[in-house]
């Protein structure tokens, strides 16, 4: 079987779960199609360092499959800090649309206060409690977050209850 | 009461804040070791903290991957999917490095038929036959002392000299010595020549090697039972190449 046989074989017998696997870690339809693509062309390259079997080549797809997400990762925070200078003369720049309906000025303001309490609360919160809310904040289930900070799931609800408790005695009632 | 749009908001402005400051992501080797527990407790440590400013990459790490359910794609989505791959790596297999490749490949091969053919010449050359080109030899009192002396050819890797004899007399055999111009006392070479046959001709074959450049003198001796008579003396010169 040449490179390109034993590659179409592969690819055509996991495509579909790595695209999975991109979507369950919470990427768009197209992009983890885009992450999925960019996944097999790395193992393409590398094709030549599989030395396993082709029903092993798991292990070797996800540590591809990673490095491929943690770039894309990294290459978003990028983007965004090159991101294209607009010229202030540009009309499409200085176009100001009608203001859509919303909050008024003292509601953001009051929301801004909130906001920074809140914030102010968490910061000083046990770094323990703080992880697993930020992680709970984060969507992760209580297992997930039991995995992920290596520590038992009764820790995580207890940590969770207490940064709550916490939270509400210090914010109380405050709007 | 917490809002939900509030912990949202915070929990945004947290993580931009974390990410001013923690840029790198942890590498994937260090998430995969920390997730099989091979950390140290500092090392462990450290890639958490990142992890946590990194929540995408915690949940790729954590996320078991899904089953081989290849069904769960339409068929003709993998297919498309395929065929833009394909695309791809046909393109990449045509692309910068390859092509270097075929150039280094193009370069290599252009020398190998250069080379091979003017080795190919060289060995032609070798095995041709080749006639030495006779140097016919003048004797000094012929030329009347003149300045003028014969230049040998210096092509071939011998010179085949061949003196003119004015004596009519025969000898039994012949004799030469080859003599150092400016100091005759420094012999080049010496040697017997067998008595001429058929054309009364006498040749002398010498290695190109044996004569560097600088003018020489060839003494012609004739030889009968003991007796050695200087015959004739010829002077030659070989020009530097």
């Amino acid at each position: 079987m040449t490179k390109d046989e034993r590659f179409e074989a592969i690819y055509r017998r996991h495509y579909a779960r790595v695209w999975r696997y991109y979507r369950s870690c919470r990427v768009a339809d197209d992009e983890a199609h885009d992450l999925a693509q960019d996944t097999f062309k790395r193992f393409y390259e590398r094709i030549d360092l599989f030395r396993g079997q082709d029903e092993a080549v798991w292990p070797f797809l996800e540590t591809i499959a990673l490095n491929v997400f943690r770039n894309w990762l990294r290459a978003g925070k990028t983007a965004k800090r090159s991101a294209n200078i607009v010229e202030l003369d540009d009309p499409e720049f200085t176009y100001e649309p009608p203001a859509p309906e919303g909050p008024d000025y003292a509601d953001r303001e009051q929301a801004a206060l909130r906001r920074g309490r809140l914030h102010q609360a968490i910061a000083e919160l046990p770094k323990g409690q703080k992880d697993c809310l930020r992680l709970w904040m984060e969507g992760f289930t209580f297992e997930e977050i039991a995995r992920s900070l290596r520590i038992t799931l009764d820790a995580v609800k207890s940590r969770l209850r207490d940064a709550r408790k916490a939270l509400r005695e210090r914010l109380g009632d405050q709007p | 009461m917490i809002m939900k749009s509030d912990l949202q908001a915070v929990l945004d402005q947290m993580r931009t804040e974390d990410r001013k400051t923690r840029i790198e992501p942890p590498t994937v080797d260090e998430m995969l070791a920390y997730r099989a527990g091979e950390l140290s407790g500092d090392e462990e440590a450290r890639v958490r903290e990142l992890l946590i400013c990194w929540p995408e990459l915690l949940r790729a790490l954590m996320t078991p991957y899904p089953d081989d359910d290849a069904e769960t794609l339409p068929p003709e989505v993998v297919e498309r999917q395929w065929t833009a791959m394909r695309s791809q790596i046909g393109a990449s297999r045509g692309g910068r490095v390859l092509n270097f490749r075929n150039a280094l490949t193009a370069i290599a091969a252009t020398l190998a038929v250069v080379f091979g053919g003017l080795l190919w010449q060289a060995k032609m050359e070798l095995l041709r036959p080749r006639a030495l080109p006779q140097q016919i030899l003048t004797s000094d009192v012929r030329r009347g002392g003149s300045d003028s002396v014969t230049t040998l050819d210096s092509r071939g890797e011998a010179y085949l000299l061949v003196p003119t004899l004015s004596d009519e007399r025969t000898f039994e055999r012949y004799h030469f010595e080859i003599v150092d111009a400016a100091n005759p006392q420094r012999q080049v070479g010496s040697g017997d020549l067998p008595r001429p046959e058929g054309d009364d001709t006498l040749a002398v074959m010498v290695p190109r090697a044996s004569l560097p450049p600088g003018r020489y003198k060839l003494i012609l001796y004739g030889v009968n039972g003991e007796r050695k008579e200087q015959l004739e003396t010829y002077t030659v010169q070989v020009l530097r190449r």
